[in-house]
């Protein structure tokens, strides 16, 4: 049986115990910064060399280092093969393979991407390394977000493993009967309709029931809800959570004005 | 005085949206607080509409043509609030998997869904699930991730999640269909348990055998329409029980068939249950004896 892809690291200290939507925050914040704030390399360094002293303080640097390189490492081969031969601004050439050159511009920009999307994957970690993904949907609904919003936005997590243990069911039912799935590209091509159409099928069936279930377990209630978990949003924390928003949009403001001028 | 019934139906019918023919056809039927109700039918005999029905989601939940009176309570079900229907009943449905919230990542968690959308106070939740965890003999398991249990387990943490919410009335539509014989045994020994603690339990359930020894009465549905209803014991071996698909269990199939094979044209009532299955044959034993 398939369980839950629950990223939940067990642990505790401040940054664990900091409001689930103070750390969305923050991440937030991050992706604005990274995106549209003003600088390049140097602002990447910076944000970085934060989230890594944030890391250390979790208490969660090695397993979000280690996601981290995992996950990254392929786009990472990739961008430097293809940069490195292909970025427009390339000048520098380093070596030639037949009539193709590689150049030092495009290994840079490869680099530079990665670093970029390495940060927002870090600080994404740290956030789903220390988050009951529970207490993140109660923190949505205290926020007054919609039941039926935050339904949409966790229970997705939650099904996957209910997909996957579906997925392998119709993969070796499919396979008794003499559908071949492994072979070139060709072969796999046409099984993929035997193989995605019950899943597909079963799901919508299955829909019924669960909005039947969830009726059943006053879902649709009206009025104010209560909480298992208290999830308790201090002063302070609201004040930073407007903080690093409000900080993150007005360097994101100065960062589009600033290439918007030197353009 | 009599109790006035928990539950009233009055020719009732409901058709759903873009049926062509009724689920359920002139359906009346009264059933009072803590009573065992058992529902047989074959497959399509309107089991899990009349379940729907007396969870209070038709004609709410499910679009059609509805035409009659049902109350709980004396309340009509179609004007019960969202809030407040938790209240009055619970359902459980066969797929256990299909039961869970998806919206929690303990036992626990998943026992106070239900009680935190009713906005129940958490020291009054507390209570409500450590209860509702022991009468359904799952505390061990609190916390415990929902999508490790197995499907009796998940099928009794389905219990807990609606004993939680304090339904005097709990409807189960073929909770052990889909589970292994396990799984099937400790799900129907908490049902069992649950009768004896005052609820009113209305179960539809292929296992007959059960049917026929733990409820009070029976309803016997075909195509829509009850075909008989009544004290299990009476009704269960009647010929209408077999012709309309439902079948016998397999003591009156087995005494049936004995009859026919030595021709004994014995006056005996067919027997339904075990107990009266060993009886019968005893009797049957000592007429050829003698």
């Amino acid at each position: 049986m398939f369980e839950p892809h629950s990223l939940y690291i067990t642990g505790k200290g401040t940054f664990y115990s900091l409001h689930p939507l103070t750390k969305l925050s923050g991440v937030l914040a991050v992706a604005l910064l990274v995106f549209l704030g003003p600088g390049e390399t140097e602002k990447i360094i910076l944000i970085g060399l934060l989230i890594f002293l944030t890391a250390v303080w979790a208490g969660l640097l090695l397993p979000s280092i280690k996601t981290t390189i995992k996950l990254l490492l392929p786009l990472l081969i990739v961008l430097v093969v293809v940069q490195g031969f292909f970025y427009p601004q390339n000048t520098t050439i380093l070596f030639s393979l037949g009539k193709y050159e590689y150049a030092w511009e495009g290994f840079l920009y490869a680099l530079f991407v990665t670093a970029r999307i390495g940060v927002i994957l870090l600080a994404s970690l740290l956030f789903l390394f220390s988050t009951k993904l529970s207490d993140f949907s109660r923190a949505l609904t205290i926020s007054g977000l919609s039941s039926g919003l935050v339904y949409l936005i966790v229970s997705p997590i939650y099904m996957l493993p209910d997909f996957a243990d579906r997925i392998h069911r119709i993969r070796e039912s499919q396979q008794s009967r003499g559908l071949d799935i492994e072979g070139n590209f060709l072969v796999r091509i046409k099984a993929l309709f035997p193989l995605v159409a019950p899943l597909i099928l079963g799901a919508l069936v299955e829909t019924e029931s669960r909005a039947l279930i969830l009726e059943t377990r006053a879902f649709n209630a009206i009025g104010k809800r209560s909480s298992l978990v208290e999830i308790y949003l201090s002063r302070r924390e609201r004040v930073l959570q407007i903080l690093l928003l409000t900080v993150a949009l007005i360097l994101s403001v100065i960062g589009i004005i600033e290439r918007a001028l030197f353009l | 005085m009599s109790t006035p019934p928990i539950i009233q139906l009055d020719e009732v019918h409901f058709t759903y949206s873009g049926g062509s023919h009724s689920a359920l056809s002139a359906i009346t039927l009264s059933i009072q607080p803590g009573e065992i109700i058992g529902i047989i039918g074959a497959n399509g005999a309107g089991k899990s509409t009349l379940c729907y029905l007396l969870a209070g989601l038709i004609p709410s939940f499910f679009n059609g043509n509805f035409s009659g009176t049902a109350t709980i309570n004396d309340k009509e079900i179609a004007n019960i609030d969202a809030n407040k229907l938790p209240y009055l009943v619970g359902l459980v449905l066969q797929n256990s998997r299909l039961q869970l919230s998806h919206m929690c990542n303990t036992v626990y968690e998943e026992v106070a869904f239900g009680l935190e959308n009713l906005g129940v106070p958490r020291e009054i939740m507390l209570k409500k699930i450590d209860q509702a965890l022991k009468m359904t003999g799952i505390s061990h398991m609190a916390e415990r991730s929902p999508y490790t249990l197995s499907g009796g387990e998940q099928q009794r943490l389905a219990i807990a999640s609606i004993l939680a919410m304090d339904s005097p009335v709990l409807i189960f539509d073929e909770p052990t269909s889909l589970l292994d014989p396990v799984g099937r045994r400790e799900v129907l020994s908490v049902i069992m348990n649950l009768s004896k603690s005052g609820h009113t339990i209305i179960i539809a359930e292929n296992h007959l055998e059960w049917i026929a020894e733990y409820t009070d009465r029976v309803v016997a549905l075909e195509a829509g329409k009850i075909l008989v209803q009544g004290d299990p014991k009476e009704i269960m071996s009647l010929p209408e029980i077999q012709s309309s698909g439902i079948g016998w269990t397999r003591f009156t199939q087995a005494s049936a068939l004995y009859l026919e094979k030595t021709k004994s044209g014995s006056p005996n009532r067919l027997p339904i249950t075990l107990e009266q299955a060993i009886h019968f044959f005893q009797t049957e034993q000592g007429n050829h004896g003698n």
